[in-house]
């Protein structure tokens, strides 16, 4: 049930990264678009912002799929006795330090709300708005992490592993 | 006890701000006998210009440099000085900021910080393929600007207005996609304006703002004679800071001059057509300013007199 | 100085302990910027690590990049890149190497887009990887010349880093462009050479050539060409004629290659959503990397390791020749753990004075430090194109590096070359100034 629920979280987490990355050509498209008709629009800040959202909101769907880069040269040798110790502590830093990164960003997007900070462009967005974003980006990440590690724990195997791309993505033609 | 602060600053060392900086950390140990030492790291190399002042702020570093303008966005008075023909030369740069000190003063108060030091950007001017002989020259042409007041400037000389990452300047004039720029002769130097330029036209027209800000907190855990070391080299970098500015100004006209630039002062009805756009600029910003900020400018008009 | 030393094993050490034990590359990355600002300043570390990983997350410079990817990731779903590699073929048969060629110059005419390296590997191996795959080319070769290549996205104008070094260091930004030019030809010459010599070498190794095919045929077959020319011709064109910046076109290139793939029937809402979710991983990955390692970089800062290293460098009172060597070990070492851009803005208020006084040129200087930072692309264990290729290959990294040596020793090459002949690099600029 949890299960279900968390895997639907970063499934939706995924697809918020991918809307993010359409708003950042929607941006400089109408930058473009604009300027052919003798309009100025600097979309350079928004485009900007809509690839932290695409950025942070992706994180826990791409751990998840295996596209986070690791070198999995010597653990991928291991006998397995010895591997799944290895998982669990890379698990378990992973956790730790993203959980405590996620408190300090929301403890960021509070500052910038307290501090009235506001985005120096045309846009004069206040940056917690954004860093909230982020904050629940950082989040949905420790929990993946978080979870990973449960799962490790209660004697699943690893399900980060990277899919090897050229065998699984043929081109379509 | 000995106490050491990190500053963090936005400009190359060649920068007269970086070397008003050095001249002045030179004397708060000095001054201070030693006790309080600061470790200048400049050119962006530990945080960016925009992110300084939260930094001092939040007390990431206990000093730094930050250009007003940036946060023009957050309070109106951060605009006042980027109003073309608010003050359009030095001495009235000075006047203005006598009269926004104790706003800044205040409102720095209220955020834990402290302004020590105001430095003024050197005037600016059109940099131009040919030589400017009257409005009709600009009409038309494809004009780089970097904020919202030099944009409707721009398009009330009845320029193309295009806001432009600062590093995507020299491609874009390369390509043709901008003809000229609006800026201070220290940001042409910046980007070896020659290699797509012939003329500058000095309009002077507004002097943006610099500030040295220091924390607070970290201010208040100096001991008193150390805190008078600070305020008084602070103090004297502003004054410093307006000199240097000065000659600056003339360095850069120079190195321009000695690329084979031309070097002019503005026909005068450029310089009318800025001070219509500016006062037309200067009853928005009142309109939308609170009584403190309107009275701000109040009494900077007064002080003209 | 003690606590640098030691701080700097703890960095060197530390990384490499995470990445060998398979800990993700950014949370590596992160976890050793954690420590080092922890152990050794007095910084508060875990607001320094948000407001870092915040500020290097939404720069413009950066907006290009998951664009780009996601071009090539479209091209690739369509039959669009392979139509190209099938138009391609013919005309290099007979070329030592064959389709290999192909990433060097697709690098090359991406690096005249791109201003960044990884974005320049990334576009064109994702379109060239599995064409070449399924053409039985051996992979180490394709992973080589696509991670050296790459790298050219920094020497061929535009380039970030250029812009970068040149406001630091007062040079001429157009001039650095300009003197880019040549030295980014010739380091693509050598690159062909030297795939064209290995070729030559293992014949058995390579793909057995097709059957020779008339001209009219080759002219016939090159129609295939036609979608893909017209989609790089729009996006360079945009950039060359003044109508987009270098960051506007990667948006004009996924607006082109989303219609040919319209007009070519491969595009569906299956193979849409797949480029964008595909795209949007990969950028996500990449994009993560540069903030943790904005968090590493902020913290190398704090504790001063490369000023204080540069420092040592300058207490050794070099002949400039052997500053050079120094200057270009020291860069190489710093190249393996930190990113480009830090790597001159954390260096040059001690190393340029230094250079200057040696009476080095300091626009030569710039494409000679360029150079480094290419190099610093693919010498592991931080460098991104080796990332982007294990991403898109799924090789791992030790195999990405050693298929990636032959074309590091080549950059050497070069580097030695504009030493012992500087006119390669002031040459363009000179006849600019007439
Ligand atoms: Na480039
Ligand atoms: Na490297």
């Amino acid at each position: 049930m949890i299960r279900g629920v968390l895997n639907k979280f970063y499934e939706a987490c995924g697809y918020l990264a991918a809307a993010f990355m359409v708003g950042i050509a929607l941006a400089i498209i109408a930058q473009i678009v604009a300027r052919f008709r003798g309009v100025t629009l600097d979309a350079t800040e928004a485009a900007g912002l809509c690839l932290a959202a695409s950025t942070f909101f992706g994180l826990a769907h791409t751990f998840r799929h295996g596209s986070h880069v690791r070198i999995n040269l010597i653990v991928s040798r291991l006998p397995a006795g010895l591997r799944r110790p290895v998982e669990i502590f890379n698990c378990l830093l992973g956790a730790v330090v993203v959980s405590f990164l996620a408190w300090h960003v929301s403890a960021l997007a509070l500052q910038s709300h307290a501090f009235n900070d506001v985005s120096p462009g045309l846009l004069a967005m206040p940056f917690w708005i954004p860093q909230t974003g982020v904050a629940v980006g950082v989040t949905a990440f420790a929990i993946a992490l978080i979870d990973e590690l449960l799962w490790l724990l209660s004697g699943g195997s690893a399900r980060y592993e990277a899919p090897d791309e050229i065998g699984l993505d043929k081109p379509v033609a | 006890a000995q106490t050491a602060w990190t500053m963090a600053s936005g400009y190359p060392e060649s920068s007269f701000f970086t070397q008003n900086i050095r001249q002045m950390i030179k004397e708060i140990e000095e001054k201070s006998g030693g006790k309080l030492k600061i470790d200048l790291r400049s050119n962006d190399s530990l945080i960016k210009l925009d992110a300084v002042k939260r930094a001092v702020q939040s007390g990431q570093v206990q000093i730094g440099e930050i250009r007003l303008g940036v946060y023009g966005n957050e309070g109106a008075m951060y605009n006042l000085d980027n109003i073309p023909g608010v003050a359009t030369t030095f001495d009235q740069a000075t006047k203005l900021t006598d009269a926004q000190r104790p706003f800044f003063d205040e409102l720095f108060k209220k955020n834990g910080l402290r302004a020590i030091t105001y430095v003024a950007w050197p005037g600016q001017g059109f940099y131009t393929k040919q030589p400017l002989k009257g409005l009709a020259d600009l009409k038309g042409q494809k004009l780089r600007i970097y904020s919202k007041q030099t944009q409707i400037m721009g398009e009330r000389l009845g320029m193309e207005a295009l806001i432009l990452p600062f590093a995507e300047v020299p491609q874009a004039f390369s390509t043709g996609m901008i003809q000229s720029l609006w800026t201070s002769a220290q940001t042409g130097t910046d980007v070896q304006v020659w290699d797509y330029v012939k003329h500058f036209t000095y309009t002077g027209t507004m002097h943006n703002k610099n500030a040295i800000l220091v924390n607070e907190r970290a201010f208040r855990q100096l001991d008193a004679a150390t805190q008078k070391a600070v305020l008084e080299a602070g103090e004297a970098a502003t004054k410093r800071g307006w000199e240097l500015a000065k000659k600056a100004s003339e360095e850069r006209e120079n190195v321009l001059k000695s690329h084979g630039m031309t070097i002019a002062q503005s026909p005068k009805d450029i310089l009318d057509a800025i001070e219509v756009a500016g006062k037309g600029m200067v009853q928005e910003w009142l309109a939308a300013a609170t009584a403190e900020e309107k009275a701000v400018y109040e009494n900077y008009q007064k002080s003209l007199k | 100085m003690d606590s640098i030393v030691i701080a700097s094993l703890v960095l060197a050490g530390l990384l490499l302990f995470l990445l060998a034990s398979g800990v993700w590359v950014a949370l590596s990355l992160l976890t050793v910027g954690m420590v080092l600002m922890g152990l050794f300043t007095t910084a508060p570390m875990g607001s320094l690590v948000a407001s870092t990983l915040w500020d290097s997350s939404w720069g413009w410079a950066l907006t290009s990049l998951p664009l780009f990817i996601w071009m090539g990731e479209i091209l690739f779903r369509s039959k669009l890149s392979a139509d190209m590699f099938q138009g391609l073929a013919p005309w290099v048969s007979r070329l030592p190497g064959r389709l290999l060629h192909v990433n060097v110059l697709g690098c090359g005419i991406m690096a005249a887009v791109a201003g960044s390296s990884a974005v320049t590997c990334a576009t064109i191996g994702r379109i060239s990887v599995p064409e070449l795959e399924a053409r039985r080319y051996p992979l180490s070769m394709t992973i080589g010349t696509l991670a050296g290549s790459g790298t050219l996205g920094l020497l061929i104008p535009p380039s970030i880093i250029m812009i970068v070094y040149g406001v630091t260091a007062e040079v001429s930004i157009a001039r650095l462009f300009i003197a880019g030019v040549l030295p980014g030809l010739l380091l693509m010459a050598l690159f062909m050479g030297y795939t064209a010599i290995w070729s030559l070498l293992n014949p058995d190794k390579m793909p057995p050539a097709d059957p020779p095919v008339p001209l009219l045929e080759k002219i016939y077959r090159s129609r295939r060409l036609i979608p893909v020319a017209l989609l790089i011709g729009s996006v360079v064109g945009s950039i060359y004629g003044g109508i987009a910046t270098p960051t506007e076109a990667a948006t004009i290139g996924v607006v082109g290659a989303l219609v040919l793939a319209a007009v070519g029937g491969g595009l569906t809402r299956e193979s849409f959503m797949e480029s964008l979710m595909a795209a949007m991983r990969t950028s996500c990955m990449i994009s993560f990397i540069i903030a943790c390692a904005a968090c590493l970089t902020i913290a190398v800062a704090f504790v001063d390791i490369p000023r204080s290293l540069a420092s040592w460098v300058d207490a050794m009172h070099l002949s400039p020749h052997a500053l050079l060597a120094v200057l270009a070990v020291f860069m190489l070492i710093l190249g393996c753990f930190l990113e480009g851009i830090s790597i001159i803005v954390l260096t040059s208020s001690v190393m340029l004075p230094m250079v200057q006084a040696a009476g080095i040129d300091l626009l030569w200087f710039g494409i000679f430090v360029v150079v480094l930072i290419e190099a610093a692309q693919i010498t592991p264990p931080v460098g991104f194109n080796l990332f982007v290729l294990q991403s898109i290959t799924g090789k791992d990294i030790l195999a990405v590096t050693k298929a990636a040596i032959p074309y590091f020793f080549v950059l050497m090459l070069l580097l030695v070359l504009i030493t012992i002949f500087p006119q390669i690099v002031t040459i363009l600029p000179k006849m600019m100034t007439g």
